[in-house]
C-alpha cells in the first residue's frame, strides 16, 4: 500500500553523513532514501549505533560539525530541499515546521532557565508575540500535554520535575508551534515502563489533534507495533528495509529485518526459537564491504554480497529492500549455482 | 527554601568562617617559638610608656585564654595592635593602605574577570581555528613565565628606558601618587593615580587574564556538547543566541566556584606587584611586617587579608546562587 505522491510531507534522498574524527572518518550514514507521509507515524528502527540520531539530526542540519558533514542528498520538504536553504532559512523551519525531541529529558534541557522560559523562547522565536502572550501560551501548551497545575509549573527548573514531566516539557516545546513533523529520538528509552506508555499515548493523541507527522526513532519493535503506520530499518548507515507495519511484522524480507523481530521474545515462543542476530554493528570506520551486513548474515551470498552493494528495491508498492536476495545480481548469482532464491532461504533456514 | 535562606545561610557561613580564621591566627601568633606576642615587652625599640600600657591592654600578663578574649574584644573595637615599625596603631596604618589595594585588586580583578571570560568565550566558539591554536600555544608559553620577571621587565622598558631614552611616553613605577600632588586639584589627583596605576595593573592583568579565558574556553567548549545546546539548535535559535543565552549561562557556574580561589592568587599576587613597584598597599605592608618582624603588623595584616579572601568567596558563593537555581533550593 503506498500513498499517492501529493501526501508526501518529506522525502529523503541519498543523504550521507561523515564524521571527521581523530580515528579517522565514520562512515555514520551512507545512503538513505525514504519518505514521510501526511500526518502518519514512520517508525526508525535498527541496533545501537546504527544512524538513526544521525539521520534525525542530519534531516534538521544540526550535526556537530566539526567533526559531522552532511555530504550529499536531499532533505525534500513541501518540495524544497532544505540543505539548499540559507542557515537563516533553515532556522525558521527548525522548531516551527520541524521540531524535534531527544532521547534524555533529565539532559536536553537547560538547568538554569524556567521550563516556561524554555518553552516560551521557542514561541517568541517563530511567532509574533509579545512575552505575556508567549507566556501564556506556554502555560496553555503545557496543560494541554498534560503537566497539572501548569500556571505554576511555568516559573519551575527543570531539576524540579520528574523525568516523565520534563519529557512532556520537551514535547510541549516542541508542539508549542504546531510542527507538521516532529522527530522523537527514542522519547521513552530513558523512563519507566508505566511513564513510557503514557508518553507514547501523549504523542498518539497530540499527532492526531495537530494532525502531524512523526518520525519516531526506536530499537524497540513492540513500540513500533504500536504507534506506527510504516517502519524504515536501519543498518549500519544505510535503509535495510522500508514497509508498512503490516508487511514488515507479516512478510519481512530482509534477513536484518527477520532478526530484529526474532529479538523481540515472544509469550507463545519458546527459548529454542529465539533468533537473536550474533555478532555486533560494526565499526564504521573500516566498514565492511559491500552489504555492511554481510558478516552477520546467514543468507551471505559468499562472491556476492561483500562485493556488491545491493541497489534499493520496490518490490511492491511501498515495499523497499536493500538486499542482494531479492536483486538481479543475486538472482544471476544464485541461478549459477543452479539453485532458486525460494529454495535458498529455505535451505539456510533448515541449516539453523 | 529560597534565595533569601541561601543568602543568609551563607553569610552565617562566611562569619563563622572569619572567626575560625582569626583564632587561627591569635594562637599561632601566640604559640610561636620565642611567643613574638609578648617580644616587644622586651623589645628596645618601644618607649616605655607605651610598652606598660600595651602589656595592660592587652592583658599580656594573663593565661593565654585571657588574652583571647581581650584579643577579640579589641579587634570588635577596631583595635589590631600597635606596630614597631611604625610605632602606630596597626589599624590606622592598615586604614591607609587598604584602599590603594582595593584599587589595585579591585581594578585588577574587574578587567580580568570580564575581558577574560569575554575572551575565552570568542575564542571557544572559534575552536580549531587560528585563534584558538595561537591562543592555546600563547597560554602555553605565558604561564612558563615568572609573574615578578614580568614586572621587572616591565619597569625596565615602560619605567626606566622610556625616561633615559626620552620616549613620548613613561610610566611611574614607585609609589601610588606623585607626592604633593594634592595641591593641584581632585582631576589631577585621580588622573596621577590612574598613572600610577598602569605598570603595577598591567602586570596583574597578564598574570590573570589568559587563566581566565583558559578556563572559560574550557567549560565553553564542555558545554557545546551538552544536550540542552542540540535542543536549543532544534529550536531554531542561531549561534549567538546558543553561545550567549544558553552556553553562557552553564559555562559561566565553574569560573563562579573558582572565583574563591583566584582571590587567594591575586592577593599573593598583590604582595609581590605591591613590593616590586613600592605599591603602598596591604601586600607591601605584610612583606614589611614579614622584613622587619613586626609581628603585630603582621598579625593585622593576616587579620585583614583574611577577611577579604572570605569576602571574595563570599561574592563568588552569593553569584553562584544567583546564577544556579539548583544551588539555592538545596
Ligand atoms: N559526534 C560524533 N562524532 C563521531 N561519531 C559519531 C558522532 N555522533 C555519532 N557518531 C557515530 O555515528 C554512528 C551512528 O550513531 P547514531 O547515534 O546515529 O546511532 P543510533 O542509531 O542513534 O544509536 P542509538 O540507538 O544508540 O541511539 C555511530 O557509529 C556513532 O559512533
Ligand atoms: S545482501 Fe547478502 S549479506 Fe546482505 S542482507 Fe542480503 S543476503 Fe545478507
Ligand atoms: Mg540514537
Amino acid at each position: 500500500m503506498s500513498r499517492p505522491q501529493e501526501d508526501i510531507l518529506l522525502e529523503v534522498k541519498g543523504l550521507r553523513t561523515y564524521f571527521f574524527t581523530e580515528e579517522g572518518v565514520v562512515k555514520a550514514i551512507e545512503s538513505i532514501d525514504f519518505v514521510v507521509y501526511k500526518s502518519e507515524t514512520l517508525g526508525l528502527v535498527g541496533e545501537s549505533g546504527s544512524g538513526k540520531s544521525v539521520s534525525a539530526l542530519s534531516i534538521l542540519g544540526i550535526v556537530p560539525d566539526p567533526p559531522g558533514k552532511v555530504l550529499r542528498g536531499e532533505v525534500v520538504f513541501h518540495g524544497q530541499d532544505l540543505r539548499k536553504l540559507s542557515s537563516s532559512e533553515m532556522r525558521k523551519i527548525r522548531g516551527n515546521q520541524i521540531a524535534m525531541i531527544f532521547q534524555d529529558p533529565m539532559t536536553s534541557l537547560n538547568p538554569v532557565f524556567t521550563v516556561g522560559n524554555q518553552i516560551a523562547e521557542a514561541i517568541i522565536l517563530h511567532q509574533k508575540v509579545n512575552k505575556k502572550e508567549a507566556r501564556e501560551k506556554s502555560i496553555k501548551i503545557m496543560s494541554l500535554v498534560g503537566i497539572p497545575s501548569a500556571d505554576e509549573r511555568v516559573d519551575n527548573y527543570p531539576f524540579e520535575f520528574s523525568g516523565g514531566m520534563r519529557q512532556r516539557v520537551m514535547i510541549a516545546m516542541a508542539l508549542c508551534c504546531n510542527p507538521e513533523l516532529l522527530i522523537a529520538d527514542e522519547p521513552t528509552t530513558s523512563l519507566d515502563v508505566t511513564i513510557q506508555a503514557q508518553i507514547l499515548e501523549l504523542l498518539k493523541a497530540t499527532s492526531e489533534e495537530f494532525d502531524m507527522s512523526i518520525i519516531l526513532i526506536t530499537h524497540d519493535m513492540g513500540v513500533i507495533a504500536e504507534m506506527c503506520d510504516r517502519v524504515a530499518v536501519m543498518y549500519a548507515g544505510y535503509i535495510a528495509e522500508v514497509g508498512d507495519i503490516m508487511t514488515i511484522f507479516r512478510n519481512p524480507f530482509h534477513p536484518y529485518t527477520r532478526g530484529l523481530l526474532g529479538a523481540i521474545p515472544r509469550p507463545d515462543a519458546n527459548r529454542e526459537d529465539l533468533t537473536i542476530i550474533r555478532g555486533a554493528i560494526p565499526n564504521l570506520i573500516n566498514p565492511p564491504s559491500g552489504c555492511r551486513f554481510h558478516p552477520r548474515c546467514d543468507y551471505w551470498m559468499q562472491g556476492l554480497c561483500e562485493n556488491e552493494v545491493p541497489v534499493l528495491l520496490e518490490l511492491e508498492p511501498g515495499h523497499i529492500i536493500m538486499c542482494h536476495l531479492y536483486t538481479e545480481e543475486g538472482k544471476a548469482f544464485l541461478a549459477q549455482r543452479k539453485i532458486d532464491p525460494e529454495t535458498y532461504m529455505k535451505q539456510v533456514l533448515a541449516a539453523q | 527554601m529560597g534565595l533569601k535562606s541561601y543568602i543568609a545561610k551563607k553569610v552565617l557561613f562566611a562569619v563563622v568562617a572569619y572567626f575560625a580564621a582569626i583564632t587561627v591566627v591569635f594562637f599561632i601568633y601566640h604559640v610561636m617559638p620565642g611567643n613574638p606576642a609578648n617580644i616587644f615587652a622586651t623589645d628596645p625599640r618601644v618607649p616605655p610608656e607605651v610598652r606598660d600600657a600595651l602589656l595592660d591592654r592587652w592583658g599580656l600578663d594573663e593565661s593565654l585564654w585571657k588574652q583571647y578574649l581581650i584579643f577579640l574584644k579589641n579587634l570588635f573595637q577596631g583595635d589590631l595592635g600597635y606596630s614597631f615599625l611604625h610605632k602606630r596603631p596597626v589599624s590606622e596604618i592598615i586604614g591607609e593602605r587598604l584602599p590603594w589595594t582595593l584599587l589595585l585588586l579591585g581594578s585588577a580583578f574587574i578587567i580580568n574577570a570580564v575581558i577574560g571570560i569575554l575572551l575565552g568565550s570568542l575564542i571557544a566558539w572559534r575552536r580549531g581555528s587560528k585563534t584558538d591554536t595561537a591562543f592555546v600555544l600563547t597560554y602555553n608559553v605565558y604561564n612558563a613565565i615568572p609573574l615578578f620577571f614580568v614586572g621587572m621587565i616591565f619597569i625596565s622598558i615602560f619605567g626606566y628606558q622610556a625616561r633615559i631614552h626620552n620616549w613620548p611616553f613613561y610610566f611611574p613605577f614607585i609609589g601610588a601618587k606623585t607626592p604633593g600632588i594634592e595641591s593641584l586639584g581632585t582631576f589631577r589627583v585621580i588622573l596621577d593615580v590612574l598613572w600610577h596605576l598602569v605598570l603595577p595593573l598591567t602586570v596583574l592583568v597578564i598574570a590573570g587574564i589568559l587563566g581566565w579565558s583558559w578556563f572559560m574556553r574550557g567549560n565553553l567548549i564542555n558545554v557545546k556538547t551538552e544536550d540542552f545546546i542540540q535542543t536549543a539548535k532544534a529550536k531554531g535559535l542561531n549561534d549567538k543566541q546558543i553561545l550567549f543565552r544558553h552556553g553562557f549561562r552553564n559555562a559561566i557556574l565553574p569560573v563562579i566556584t573558582s572565583i574563591g580561589m583566584s582571590i587567594g592568587g591575586l592577593i599573593g599576587g598583590s604582595v609581590l606587584v605591591e613590593t616590586v613597584f613600592t605599591y603602598p598597599g596591604t601586600g607591601r605592608l605584610l612583606y614589611e611586617a614579614i622584613l622587619y618582624k613586626d609581628y603585630p603588623l603582621l598579625q593585622g595584616s593576616f587579620i585583614i587579608i583574611a577577611g577579604l579572601t572570605l569576602l571574595g568567596l563570599l561574592f563568588a558563593e552569593l553569584l553562584y546562587g544567583f546564577v544556579d537555581p539548583r544551588i539555592r533550593s538545596e
